[in-house]
């Protein structure tokens, strides 16, 4: 749990980039943070790890104020996950992800168990683990970050624009396997990103920022069903109830029995959004639900998903 | 060529006096990269977070760069008198830039990510320092180390100006002399001495550092 209280920062040059900014991310919740640049987002995350010292407000994780611990050594129980992901590439891949346990000063039988127990977790061959940065691939590397954050174990995450290096067409990929990844692993998240979409498929909960404050705290149904403010309406896009639409699966407004008027097939885990769009395809109101074994289970409307 | 055999054969009927200019000529050498990484690597890690020390010393060192490896001879010898010693001193100062300067570059050039992520994670300044900054400085520092070698072997020719003896005692007496198959007695061992530390330094930077580069 991360409690922040009217924090401020202000920097030497006289601009204020946070703003008696109060933020409470309950324990297991991924939030994103998200604005245009320059609105805070990145300064506030890094006043988590102090990174960045607050002018004034106190910021604590899990009940303890980051102002009573050594910075360095409390940095060591905080993941973090950069843009650039900045591997050290005179480490080999193994290396990399156990840098955290080793300034832990744990055995090297239990940083090799690790290793191999997070390769999997994020994907990997285990091969790779002997490997260095400079052989993998963009997403492989941002995915090693991930694991070099996780290795020891953290209650806290910190994702700084974590795709933002992906291409597009691996991002999306990437940004599902991570949220399966981090509703896996329990932890309490942090994410900046510039991207609504990244917002809207990673977070539990989603803070817009505007010029060091927050504007709306919310789930990201409720952000893009009722944007508190114009600013917000603008920033989440013409196309929010669409975007809202991807948050549900099919399954969650399917109805029982098989019509059999239903011209076209959607799976019970595609999301209504892509159920929507085949049925504009198929120009159709309704769409038999099949299963991956290809037996039909239900039938979903169009009605349904609008009343949603 | 007849020169060339001239010269061959001197080595071979005094092999004494060769084998003695060859060896002060490298003791010579060795000596002074070795006053120059112990001066320069660690002043490259004390100017490395001061701006004005840093600025200071690699104008200092520029400065000194520009001198030619005659100039710096014939400053130490009203200094230092005449012999090896002064002659160590000398080529010291010819090794310090290359090692200096690289050293310097190199730690400070070091990707931003990976420091962002070393501090993100919770290393020390010493141990950001020590396991990321230097290792990932270690190929600049010794691409500056091979430099330093070439000019060291080679600047050491001079040596005889101010007694410090060497291989260029031969082309010293052969200039004097006017005799050409005595000066190549010098200058041809220390061209292959020259050529062989770069081959062999290139050779082992590229096994010291090739896993870092991606698998072809």
């Amino acid at each position: 749990m991360i409690e922040m209280e009217h924090v401020t920062k202000r920097f030497d040059g006289g601009g204020t980039a946070v703003d008696d900014l109060t933020l409470e991310i309950p324990q297991g919740v991924t939030v994103a943070l998200v604005g245009p640049s320059g609105c805070g987002k990145t300064t506030t995350m890094r006043m988590i790890n102090r990174l960045i010292e607050p002018s004034e407000g106190r910021i604590t994780v899990n009940g303890e104020d980051v102002r009573s611990v050594d910075p360095v050594i409390f940095r060591r129980h905080i993941g973090y996950v950069i843009q650039q992901v900045g591997l050290f590439s005179h480490m080999t891949i193994a290396q990399n992800i156990g840098s955290v346990p080793k300034l832990l000063g744990w055995s090297a039988d239990k940083i090799k168990a690790r290793n191999e127990e997070l390769i999997a977790l994020v994907g990997l061959d285990q091969s790779m683990l002997t490997r260095y940065p400079r052989q993998l691939s963009g997403g492989q590397r941002q995915r090693v970050g991930v694991a070099r954050a996780l290795a020891a174990d953290p209650p806290v995450l910190l994702m700084d624009e974590p795709f933002g290096a992906i291409d597009p067409i691996a991002r999306t990929r990437l940004q599902n396997e991570f949220r399966q990844i981090l509703q896996g692993v329990n932890k309490t998240v942090v994410m900046v990103t510039h991207d609504i979409d990244e917002a809207v498929r990673m977070g539990d909960r989603i803070a817009i920022m505007r010029a060091g404050k927050i504007v709306q705290y919310d789930t990201p149904d409720e952000i893009l069903s009722r944007p508190v403010d114009a600013f917000v309406e603008d920033f989440v896009g013409a196309d929010r109830a669409l975007k809202r639409l991807s948050l549900y699966e099919v399954s969650k407004v399917m109805q029982p029995g098989v019509d059999p008027a239903a011209a076209a097939k959607i799976a019970p885990d595609a999301d209504l959004r892509n159920a929507l769009s085949a049925m504009i395809a198929a120009n159709t109101d309704r769409l038999a639900v099949v299963n991956a074994a290809g037996a039909p289970v239900g039938t979903v409307t169009r009605d349904a998903i609008t009343a949603l | 060529m007849t020169l060339l055999n001239q010269a061959v054969t001197w080595i071979i009927e005094n092999p004494a006096q060769f084998n003695r200019a060859l060896g002060q000529h490298l003791l010579m050498s060795f000596v002074s990269i070795l006053f120059a990484l112990a001066i320069g690597l660690p002043l490259a890690v004390v100017i490395l977070n001061r701006k004005a020390a840093a600025f200071l010393a690699v104008n200092s060192v520029n400065a000194l760069r520009t001198l030619p490896s005659l100039a710096i001879l014939a400053i130490m010898m009203p200094i230092l008198g005449i012999g090896l010693w002064p002659s160590i001193v000398a080529l010291t100062i010819l090794a310090l830039p290359p090692i200096l300067l690289n050293a310097f570059i190199g730690l400070r050039d070091v990707d931003p990510d990976a420091l962002e992520a070393a501090t993100g994670m919770g290393m020390s300044r010493s141990q950001i320092l020590w396991k990321i900054r230097v290792p990932l400085a270690a190929p600049a520092m010794f691409a500056g180390l091979r430099t330093a070698c070439v000019q060291v072997l080679a600047g050491a020719t001079l040596a005889p100006f101010i007694g410090g003896g060497g291989l260029g005692d031969f082309i010293a007496v052969g200039i004097a002399g006017m005799d050409m198959s005595r000066l190549l007695v010098g200058a041809v061992p220390i061209a292959i001495l020259a050529l062989l530390a770069e081959f062999l330094l290139s050779m082992a930077e590229r096994l010291l550092f090739s896993e870092r580069n991606p698998a072809t």
